[in-house]
């Protein structure tokens, strides 16, 4: 419990300052919506005056203007970018909880104390997972009282879970990818530029590859697992990328600890 | 009686370099024992197998009858650890580093803070102070006070008196000398002969990885070590440097330079009944003293 409490305490204040950069996100995304939403009246107004034959013609006979426009759609549009910041979060927190001895030369300190080494790697992982907890319950706070700020009027609450529990799948994915990596690269010297790297190259790979079509990229990036129009849609998530990402994520969990318990830890240096 | 330290043919590899091979070593409660040996002889990756934060490659150890590997936490409730250097994670004031360190301990808190206070007070220093704002020779302290302050049954020093000076390293050893009145076995690793001479009562010679002797350190009191480099008024006789005590003799013209490791006092009557112009004496590194060791030995 020590060493729990002693990475919580050392965790709050990064938690605190990424809930203040997700208020700052939310606020400036949803506050969006308003004009967004008024835009929409006149689009459908439009719509509605316009000819059916007129509207075969342009191609927007199928359009359901009341999902297309909805809040709910609106969204599902700007929730990678917080989902983007989110895992770039839960990767600096993963790739800084068990390499802070490491670069603090602490390890010695650490590991002659009494303790299991496994006792302290559940320690730090349930430290980092209290942190992304507490960001989660903060999320969700923040993106509900938005919609209810901003006027989105009345939505499908299933489906509105469904879209903002991805933010916190992809935290998870990240925080084991973030552990497996530290555990992987022995000296890291910025755990920030390696975190910014792997979150950022995966979001890229996942919207250059649905852009170009290939529909593979998904199972590679944690950002593509979810869709949102098919959730929208179905009120339901893809299983395959689930268990895509779940198999990721116990994949770096195991092999993480697996490394994290037997290495040797030479002199410090 | 369980000896405090026990190994069995503990040995070590890693990739290239070298660990340390066959290490047997019995060390029992209540002594001071030295571990000595030049930089590289594998005295810290003994001492790190002991502590479980490198994993041994065959052999055993048990720390009051603890194995170290499948014991590990409990073999190390009982020991306090001083690495030669100390560090600590940043931002932390001492007192709160010290109270983290103490928790982990199953002695009761109050009892270790109690120690704590005793051990600051001593050692004159100041617990509400940042670490990261100390010297080099008070974050040694905390490293002193972190060592012992759960009042460890063995302690183990990894060449620690490194950074402290002449001054705290009298406080340190005399601190040393009681708590070993009281019973605590020590574990004093250094490549300083002098200090394990002044502290131990029996010592381990380890060399690329092998101990190669262990013996009281009677045999090695009594004996002072001094790399002299004499320049001479005028040529000597060599005759005159025909002594048992003498090693790694040589001559250049009016430098005279060898090992002495005798008494102190054979070498002044040796010395003055020369016609010196300047004379320097210093402890030797190991690796001098060990070669001549060998010779004679050997």
């Amino acid at each position: 419990m020590n060493v729990f409490r002693f990475e919580l305490r050392s965790l709050s204040r990064s938690t605190f300052l990424w809930i203040l950069v997700l208020l700052l996100l939310t606020s400036i995304y949803m506050s969006v919506y308003p004009a967004f939403a008024s835009d929409v009246d006149t689009l459908k107004n439009l719509y509605s005056h316009l000819p059916a034959a007129a509207r075969a013609a342009m191609g927007l006979s199928h359009i359901d203007t009341n999902t297309q426009f909805s809040f709910l759609n609106f969204y599902g549009n700007i929730f990678p970018f917080f989902m983007l910041a989110g895992s770039i979060q839960a990767m600096l927190l993963g790739v800084g909880i068990l390499s802070r001895e490491v670069r603090s030369k602490t390890t010695d300190f650490l590991l002659s104390k009494p303790i299991r080494r496994r006792t302290i790697f559940l320690s730090k992982y349930a430290a980092a997972l209290t942190s992304l907890v507490v960001t989660g319950i903060a999320f969700v706070a923040m993106t509900f009282i938005g919609a209810k700020i901003t006027g989105a009027g009345s939505f499908s609450m299933t489906t509105y879970l469904l879209i903002t529990a991805v933010f916190s799948i992809v935290q998870l994915v990240f925080l084991s990818l973030g552990l497996l990596v530290s555990q992987l690269i022995k000296k890291i010297k910025s755990p920030a530029s390696i975190s910014l790297a792997v979150t950022l190259g995966l979001f890229i790979t996942g919207t250059l590859g649905i852009a170009l079509g290939e529909d593979k990229v998904r199972y590679l990036s944690p950002f593509k697992y979810v869709d949102f129009l098919y959730v929208i849609d179905h009120k339901a998530y893809e299983w395959q990328y689930l268990v895509a990402g779940i198999s990721l994520f116990i994949t770096c969990i195991v092999m993480s600890y697996l490394l994290y318990i037997r290495r040797d830890r030479r002199a410090v240096d | 009686m369980t000896p405090a330290i026990e190994t069995k043919q503990l040995t070590k590899k890693y990739g290239k370099s070298r660990g340390i091979i066959d290490i047997d070593l019995q060390i029992q409660e209540g002594e001071i024992f030295g571990f000595i040996g030049p930089n590289g002889a594998g005295k810290s990756t003994t001492i790190r197998t002991l502590l479980g934060l490198l994993k041994p490659t065959s052999g055993s150890a048990t720390l009051f009858g603890k194995d170290i590997v499948n014991e590990g936490p409990a073999a190390r409730e009982d020991v306090g650890y001083l690495p030669s250097e100390v560090f600590y994670y940043d931002n932390m004031r001492v007192i709160d580093l010290l109270k983290y360190s103490a928790s982990f301990y199953k002695k009761p808190k109050r009892d270790i803070e109690i120690r704590m206070h005793e051990l600051a007070k001593l050692l004159d220093l100041d617990l509400t102070r940042k670490i990261d704002d100390l010297s080099y020779g008070n974050k040694k302290k905390v490293g002193i006070i972190q060592g012992m302050q759960h009042s460890p049954r063995l302690l183990i020093l990894d060449e620690p008196t490194g950074g402290l000076d002449p001054l705290m390293q009298q406080t340190f050893f005399d601190l040393l000398r009681q708590e070993n009145k009281h019973g605590v076995t020590i574990l004093f690793s250094s490549h300083i002969l002098s200090e394990v001479q002044k502290l131990c009562d029996r010592v381990a010679i380890i060399k690329d990885g092998r101990i190669v002797e262990t013996q009281s350190i009677k045999s090695l009191r009594g004996h002072n070590y001094f790399r002299c480099e004499l320049e001479l008024a005028a040529p000597a006789k060599k005759s005159i440097f025909a002594n048992k005590n003498i090693s790694d003799f040589s001559v250049h013209g009016h430098n005279i330079h060898f090992i002495w490791s005798g008494d102190v006092n054979e070498l002044t009557r040796l010395l003055a009944g020369l016609q010196l112009t300047d004379i320097s004496l210093e402890e030797p590194e190991l690796e001098e003293i060990f070669l001549h060791y060998y010779k004679k030995e050997g």
